[in-house]
């Protein structure tokens, strides 16, 4: 009995915000351990990734880091002419506000991605995790030293996305994105009217308390049409999110 | 089978699950070692090791616990007239409090992770009984 009544209490008290400072000392030597184990356990993964085939290897990486350089240049590019023509068309219209970024390394890859800055670094609830102009998530629990951030391939995360073609600044259309796991993603409540293909990017529309102009991925295939309203396609994050080391929480 | 030998792999299974592990082998280890040995010390095993695993996980402190708590007051009730280190309910078993889990600490049915879990559940409970409860006795 006494047991269940400690749980319910505990809980209790950690919803009200009264155990932070206790979480926090006590939590320590277990976040550092995991931070630990997490390093050495990517250490020793890309340890033996190497072993395989170094050089092909190596060539795949520097590909992908081009091809993800290229989708954020081509977001950036159309994202300034979408700009400079709203600039024209409504002069004095407020600019974006300006971004802060504070580091952070990821210590822990498990349900959640868990980051070594919590409240003690000024992270709140709902801050936005990037990686070079890409969304990686957002920020669902904050502890004393550090945060939990829910990954944008969770099956939880309902993301308002706007589809653009790589190097122009019009929307193509616009849709729901929905994780699936594993890098994963789903794009869907696109009207069949709309016209999706291949390679598009896909960006944040900045509904819903989601930052705007954010990468999150390229449209891999469109599914079928059917007899419904909507039309859906299956989505390739443009990063690997276990891969992560360092990350940026975006302060506004 | 001593106690304290639990200790370890307790400790040591909530440091990679809330780092590397994305299965919850934590809830297989309580629920199989209830299974094994229904007495009150289950209960304190549950509530410290989920609180270990709120702690490290950053979920809502207690939270784990209860639901631990929960699953093995459920196995130790039922082993009181069946038997509950059965492998296939065992399993079955896992895999139903595994989604209760998902559902209730990350907001989502993790089925797929639950079916590994009930299928490992099985898997090392069969072993158990077949080959190695006789060494341990």
């Amino acid at each position: 009995m006494l047991p269940f009544l400690l749980s319910l209490l505990l809980f209790f008290f950690d919803q009200k915000g009264w155990l932070l400072k206790f979480k926090g000392f006590f939590s320590y030597p277990l976040v550092w351990s995991t931070g630990k184990i997490f390093n050495s356990y990517q250490g020793i993964k890309e340890g033996f990734s190497n072993l395989g085939d170094a050089q092909r290897e190596e060539q795949i990486t520097q590909l992908e880091g081009k091809l993800r350089q290229l989708a954020v240049d081509q977001n950036q590019l159309s994202s300034c002419l979408e700009e400079n023509e709203r600039i024209k068309k409504l002069l004095g219209s407020p600019l974006p506000p300006q971004w802060h970024f504070l580091e952070a390394r990821v210590i822990g890859q498990g349900e959640q991605m868990k980051i070594d800055k919590g409240q003690r670094e000024g992270v709140v609830e709902g801050m936005m995790i990037i990686s070079e102009n890409i969304l990686l998530g957002r920020i669902v629990s904050v502890e004393e030293n550090f945060s939990l951030v829910e990954k944008v391939n969770s099956p939880n995360v309902k993301i308002p996305v706007i589809v653009k073609k790589p190097g122009q600044a019009s929307v193509q259309a616009r849709g729901l994105l929905l994780g699936q796991y594993k890098d994963k993603l789903f794009l869907d409540r696109v009207l069949q009217g709309e016209q999706i293909q291949k390679g598009d990017l896909v960006i944040t529309s900045g509904e819903e308390n989601w930052l705007p102009d954010l990468l999150i991925g390229q449209i891999e295939e469109v599914l079928p049409k059917t007899a419904e309203l909507y039309q859906t396609a299956r989505v390739s994050a443009l990063l690997d999110y276990q891969k992560l080391r360092i990350v940026f929480v975006v302060i506004k | 089978m001593k106690t304290y030998l639990i200790l370890m792999p307790i400790f040591i299974l909530v440091v990679l699950q809330s780092s590397i592990l994305p299965l919850n082998l934590l809830l297989a280890l309580i629920l199989i070692r209830t299974a094994l040995k229904p007495d009150r010390q289950s209960f304190y095993l549950a509530f410290w090791s989920g609180l270990l695993l709120d702690l490290a996980q950053g979920t809502p402190l207690g939270l784990s616990s209860l639901i631990f708590l929960l699953a093995s007051l459920f196995l130790f009730l039922y082993s009181k007239k069946f038997e509950a280190s059965y492998a296939p309910f065992l399993a079955v078993f896992v895999f139903l409090i595994s989604l209760l889990y998902y559902q209730t600490v990350f907001g989502y049915l993790g089925w797929q992770k639950s079916l590994i879990l009930s299928i490992l559940t099985f898997l090392f409970s069969f072993l158990w009984q077949k080959f190695l409860v006789r060494s341990f006795r």
